[in-house]
């Protein structure tokens, strides 16, 4: 094939791992809702759960190896595949994988990897594992049995046997947990309720000493101590618990369980899809890398190797049916097509999808976040925002995405706002309509919108220590407040976050054109994704706690401008800025817009851009060059192993 | 099955049945009432054979535990066994309640192993943990809207047990059976925690056909 075919395109792998990214974002909801409720409640179950569900998962990421195992049926390759494990050893050992993982044959016939920390394997069906015999035998097709090999061998390197397995570990265990949770609280509660009267009425003293003389005589005042301590110690228990209102406490159990149930079904649905088809995506975009094409993979594809197009076939036993339509389910959602991977090997700077599309991926996440820690009654009885944390997030991911445009060498303004305002709209359009239906509330029905917040504030007070007595006062006034803490962030939150994003652009903008940084394949993502997390820092500890008081106008009364530790919070927070800023000061003088030849390169880094004097292509790891997989000729089609 | 196991089934069936013929005798035997520690002791005797039986044949049998059919058909035993030694008639002969209550005792025991067998060969647990302890809470709940106030009915069966008609055996039953089984999926539980994590230290895949794929691989 002609050199001069090949067209440079982005090498997504050496952008930020979005699938780590992904996973540390789920590992955040999830225990950071369940360490944040437990950090103010008066009890330690939260923390017992958090450390409970990390327990759980890493479990079952070991107990999932075994299942897939025992499920797929793993045996060894016996001597007969022997080439096909000497292939995979040595492409193992050109990728620095070692010890290779060992090669066994599976009931599934497409290749997959099963493995954990130490086992690793690569399964293929037994007609597949001869096909690929076949492909490795004739030297015109051996590519193409690599290509299948190096997809396999990446999900490897890149740890997704790992990470994609704790995810789907710690959503499956956090969702199952807190339902079981719910269920089992639910039920105790609506037992107690029930069983409240009827013990009080009949459990008395004086029954237990009936029971006790009948049963052996001479015991009765013995048995009522030991069960009551004294007559009036049980009359004061059992006025207590009259007064328990079982309605609130099962309102406080649905409340604290439910938004969790749907945030972990909607990041289900949402990143474990995205996980899913990133994981495939990365792995070609590895297997390309290597072998500096794209057709022997696409053709690996159109021969079968790659997921397969139809849903798995019905399962025997008793509830067949009901695995046949999960798996069914399960193929339409998350299967990638072959259509998809070839489409990704074309463009590869098409992975994390249209700005809006990405935006409102964040947005989701957002709302579920708000569905946990906070709702727009919320806001107004613990007087703070809780708009911290998406606005954090966003800049974060949104900063993330804005790498692509960047090293690719588009405009960033376009994409930077339209993510911006779609990952924020959802958030802001509960907002707008929670306050609708709390004003509406307000004019129609003022009792019913006062006993709604009361319910919600007795809610809170269980693990916010919030005093309930603030809801009192007149509806509409009460309305007032709560629209004004809710809409009055938004504007502060968009352009505070376009700032930051503007900022962080810029940064990175010029980190890419540190030429001469040595062992910039390494280092460089590494420097900006440090950059970034620093600009949020600064924005999340230094700007944002004074900036709420000022705008909440509260800045006289606010607690945290009299603590120490708020002090030293912001002290610490520069001092780190700033450190870090010497060191990019440095860095910039040592290694921007030369070459390494020494040459000065003016104006910003573009994908593919050379140096003006030795001709070199500046920053070549960034990219990786390969002709178009659609237009490319297929002269081993007819291959029929 | 191998013929010793098959010996073993027999020798228990047929001590089943050694039992229940026993019971039947002993139950038209007037004893007098000087002899009470004897029926105490023979009474007892006859609630630790079943027991010793159950479990038996439970471990004789101990693949078919991973087959539903064992289970409804053992349940469906252990309900209507339940539903016998409560006394259905009202005037009954006393060797059908008897029978009843012995199998009811003896289906428990081969339940309960069972249950102890398929928890060490499969990593369920948690789930059988779980979902049984919501089992038990809901269905009292269930119990109490459905069955009336359990509380009021218990100390009725305290304080007059002539008239009361035994409200408080199922609801012990669920309770048993939770005390039961929780310390039994704990185990498991930890039995399987600790394999798992012995197996990924030894780098040990599930072994398939005896072997696993290392073994497989260095014959």
């Amino acid at each position: 094939m002609a050199s001069d075919d090949r067209e440079l395109r982005l090498n997504i792998l050496a952008l930020p791992n979005q699938q780590k990214v992904i996973v540390v974002m789920l590992g955040l909801v999830v225990f950071g809702t369940l360490l944040g409720i437990g950090y103010n409640a008066p009890t330690s179950l939260f923390w017992a759960l958090a450390v409970l569900l990390l327990g759980l998962s890493f479990r079952q990421v070991l107990a999932s190896f075994e299942a897939e195992v025992r499920n797929l049926r793993l045996r060894a390759a016996d001597r007969r595949f022997a080439p096909l494990e000497a292939r995979i050893a040595a492409l193992s050992t050109s990728l620095g994988l070692s010890p290779p993982p060992i090669l066994a044959i599976a009931d599934e016939p497409t290749p997959r990897v099963v493995a954990t920390w130490q086992r690793r394997y690569i399964t293929v069906g037994e007609q597949r594992a001869h096909e690929l015999l076949a492909l490795l035998d004739d030297p015109q097709k051996q590519l193409i049995a690599d290509a299948v090999l190096l997809h396999e061998l990446h999900h490897l390197t890149h740890g997704d046997h790992l990470w994609i397995e704790y995810a789907r570990s710690l959503l499956r265990n956090g969702l199952l947990l807190i339902l079981w949770f719910a269920l089992l609280l639910i039920g105790i509660v609506g037992l107690l309720a029930l069983v409240q009267r009827s013990f009080f009425t009949y459990v008395t003293p004086a029954t237990v000493s009936v029971i006790a003389e009948g049963l052996a005589p001479g015991t009765g005042d013995s048995v009522v101590a030991a069960f009551f301590g004294s007559v009036e110690e049980f009359e004061r228990v059992a006025a207590e618990a009259r007064q328990i209102d079982f309605t609130q406490v099962l309102f406080n159990v649905i409340a604290n369980t439910l938004p969790y149930l749907l945030i972990c079904a909607l990041l289900l649905v949402i990143y474990w899809q995205r996980l899913l088809h990133l994981r495939e995506f990365c792995a070609d975009a590895g297997a390309v890398r290597i072998l500096g094409n794209a057709e022997p993979l696409t053709k690996a594809m159109m021969l079968g190797f790659g997921s397969s197009e139809k849903a798995p076939a019905a399962s025997r036993g008793l509830f067949s049916w009901i695995r046949t339509w999960q798996a069914s389910i399960k193929h339409r959602l998350y299967s990638v097509t072959p259509g998809q991977r070839a489409g990704m090997l074309r463009a590869p700077e098409r992975l994390n999808g249209p700005a809006w599309k990405y935006g409102l991926t964040i947005g989701l996440y957002l709302l579920g976040l708000n569905l946990i820690i906070s709702s727009t009654a919320t806001l107004m009885l613990l007087g703070d925002w809780p708009m911290h944390f998406p606005l954090i997030t966003t800049t974060a991911l949104i900063s993330l995405y804005l790498l692509t445009p960047l090293v690719l060498g588009q405009p960033t303004g376009r994409p930077l706002w339209i993510a911006l305002i779609a990952a924020l709209s959802l958030h802001t359009g509960t907002i707008i309509l929670s306050l609708g239906i709390l004003g509406g509330l307000a004019v129609v029905a003022p009792n019913l919108m006062i006993e709604l917040l009361e319910r919600e504030a007795r809610n809170l007070a269980w693990y916010t220590r919030l005093d309930s007595s603030r809801i009192a006062g007149d509806p509409l006034s009460i309305f007032a407040t709560a629209a004004y803490v809710n809409l009055a962030q938004i504007p502060v939150v968009i352009l505070l976050s376009a700032g930051v994003l503007v900022i962080i652009v810029s940064f990175a903008r010029r980190m890419l054109t540190w030429y001469r940084l040595p062992g910039a394949e390494q280092k460089l993502m590494r420097y900006i994704s440090i950059m970034i997390g620093a600009c949020v820092a600064v924005v999340a500890l230094v700007i944002l706690p004074p900036l709420t008081d000022i705008t909440l106008l509260r800045f006289a009364e606010s607690a945290s401008w009299g603590s120490p530790f708020y002090w030293a919070m912001i002290g610490l927070t520069l001092l780190l800025a700033t450190g870090l800023g010497v060191r990019f000061v440095q860095l910039d003088r040592q290694h921007a817009c030369r070459c390494p030849c020494g040459a000065a390169v003016t104006g910003s880094f573009t994908l593919g851009k050379r140096c003006p004097d030795c001709g070199e292509v500046l920053h070549p790891w960034l990219g990786v060059s390969y002709p178009d997989p659609a237009t490319a000729p297929i002269p081993m089609l007819e291959v029929t192993p | 099955m191998i013929p010793s196991r098959r010996r073993f089934a027999l020798i228990l069936w047929c001590l089943a049945g050694l039992v229940l013929a026993a019971m039947v005798v002993l139950s038209r035997v007037q004893l007098p009432a000087t002899a009470f520690g004897a029926v105490l002791a023979i009474a007892l005797l006859l609630f630790v054979f079943p027991v010793v039986i159950g479990m038996g044949l439970a471990g004789v049998y101990q693949q078919a535990w991973l087959s539903w059919q064992a289970w409804a058909v053992t349940i469906v035993v252990i309900v209507l066994a339940g539903i016998g030694s409560q006394g259905p008639l009202p005037v009954g002969p006393f060797d059908l309640q008897g029978a009843a209550t012995l199998m009811f005792v003896g289906a428990g025991a081969a339940l309960y192993t069972g249950t102890g067998i398929v928890l060490f060969q499969r990593d369920i647990a948690l789930a059988v943990g779980t979902w049984a302890s919501l089992g038990v809470v809901w269905g009292y709940v269930l119990w109490w809207r459905v069955g009336g106030d359990f509380i009021a009915a218990m100390l009725d069966s305290l304080l007059a047990p002539s008239t009361s008609p035994k409200p408080i055996f199922w609801p012990s039953v669920l309770i048993m059976s939770l005390l039961c089984l929780t310390p039994l999926a704990l185990a498991s539980f930890a039995w399987h925690t600790w394999r798992l994590v012995a197996r990924e230290r030894a780098r040990v895949a599930l072994p398939v056909a005896g072997l696993s794929v290392e073994e497989e691989i260095s014959r």
